[in-house]
């Protein structure tokens, strides 16, 4: 095969890669101006038909049944420790959804409402009660 | 990623057996044509496409859909299949001289399907070409990914992809003329190999 070597790198390269301008410019001067080149050009398009057109077989038929009874065996049976877990996640997920729902409605009831509920009732203790409670030896 | 094969793999994610079976129906012949470039027609390419999606299935939780489905399917099977054809190569060290492995199908010679006769040879090829080179002529040229995504794949620099597509190419072209010398039938002109 007298094609220079690099010149089908370049050949090669341009059916899988995009060519700078001059490699491109360099290609077709030597496609325009060799038969021998263009030949060789044809038989790799061939190749690489004959290679995308190759596979013809698939699987033998009932592939998915078989795959799928392998996979049921394949299914890894959960541990005891797994499952309280799982249990445990899914129960916790309920309570804190229904809790934070909870704090919320609190917060505005609290927000709408804060003139109406004196501190004192809030901490069952006024500010001198706290005053006597801070006095104490303790402290 | 579109809609209905995120919401197939929801379903499978969440145990859904019908869902699952959708997945393999739909990508069973792509990593059918995967398994087979790189291993040949063997009795094996059924147990690794299988196992493909076995595997699939044990990591389905850890799959976040970064890449499709396929691709990931199709890393999987070349995983596998790379992994049978060491497991091969240890194989043949170990066996006598005197037990030669099977031999490849030849073509069917007579029956004149010359477009299966034309695959079979293609198949031929492919399995005396290096493996490195195999893997890439399948991706890029059976399987239709993009020299991007078969680099990504095989976690290659794009260059090298680029490379061992050229050197193995050519390398194919000589094992093939060489088929066709001993008189097998594959004919490297123009259409005549299709």
């Amino acid at each position: 095969m007298d094609v220079d070597r690099k010149i089908l790198e370049l050949l090669y390269r341009s059916l899988d890669a995009q060519l700078t301008e001059k490699q491109r410019r360099l290609l077709e001067a030597e496609l325009a101006g060799s038969e021998e080149f263009r030949r060789e050009k044809d038989r790799i398009l061939a190749l690489r038909k004959a290679i995308a057109g190759s596979p013809g077989r698939t699987f033998r038929p009932g592939f998915a049944n078989r795959t799928l009874a392998r996979v049921r065996s394949a299914r890894p049976a959960r541990s005891a420790a797994d499952l309280f877990f799982e249990t445990f996640k899914s129960v916790f997920r309920r309570i804190a959804v229904v809790s934070v729902l909870l704090l919320v409605v609190l917060a505005a009831y609290s927000l709408t409402h804060r003139d109406l509920v004196p501190k004192d009732a809030v901490y069952y203790a006024s500010d001198v009660a706290f005053g006597r409670i801070l006095q104490l030896p303790v402290f | 990623m579109e809609t209905t094969e995120h919401e197939i793999l929801a379903r499978a994610k969440s145990g859904d057996e019908l869902a699952f079976r959708t997945i393999i129906e739909k990508y069973e012949s792509r990593i059918s044509a995967t398994v087979t470039g790189i291993l040949g027609f063997s009795a094996d390419v059924d147990d690794i496409g299988q196992e493909t999606f076995v595997r699939f299935y044990q990591s389905i939780h850890r799959f976040r859909g970064d890449s499709s489905i396929g691709t990931y399917l199709t890393r999987i099977a070349i995983n596998l299949s790379l992994n049978e054809l060491k497991r091969r190569k240890r194989e043949e060290r170990l066996r006598p001289e005197d037990m030669p492995g099977d031999p490849p199908p030849g073509p069917r010679s007579g029956e004149g399907d010359r477009a299966a006769d034309a695959r079979v040879v293609i198949q031929r090829g492919l399995q005396m070409l290096d493996p490195k080179f195999r893997t890439v002529l399948v991706l890029r040229l059976m399987d239709g990914y993009s020299t991007r995504e078969t680099a990504e794949m095989l976690r290659l620099p794009l260059g090298t992809v680029l490379s061992r597509l050229a050197r193995g190419q050519a390398r194919m072209r000589e094992i093939l003329e060489a088929i066709d010398d001993k008189g097998d039938g594959y004919k490297g002109e123009g259409d005549g190999c299709g």
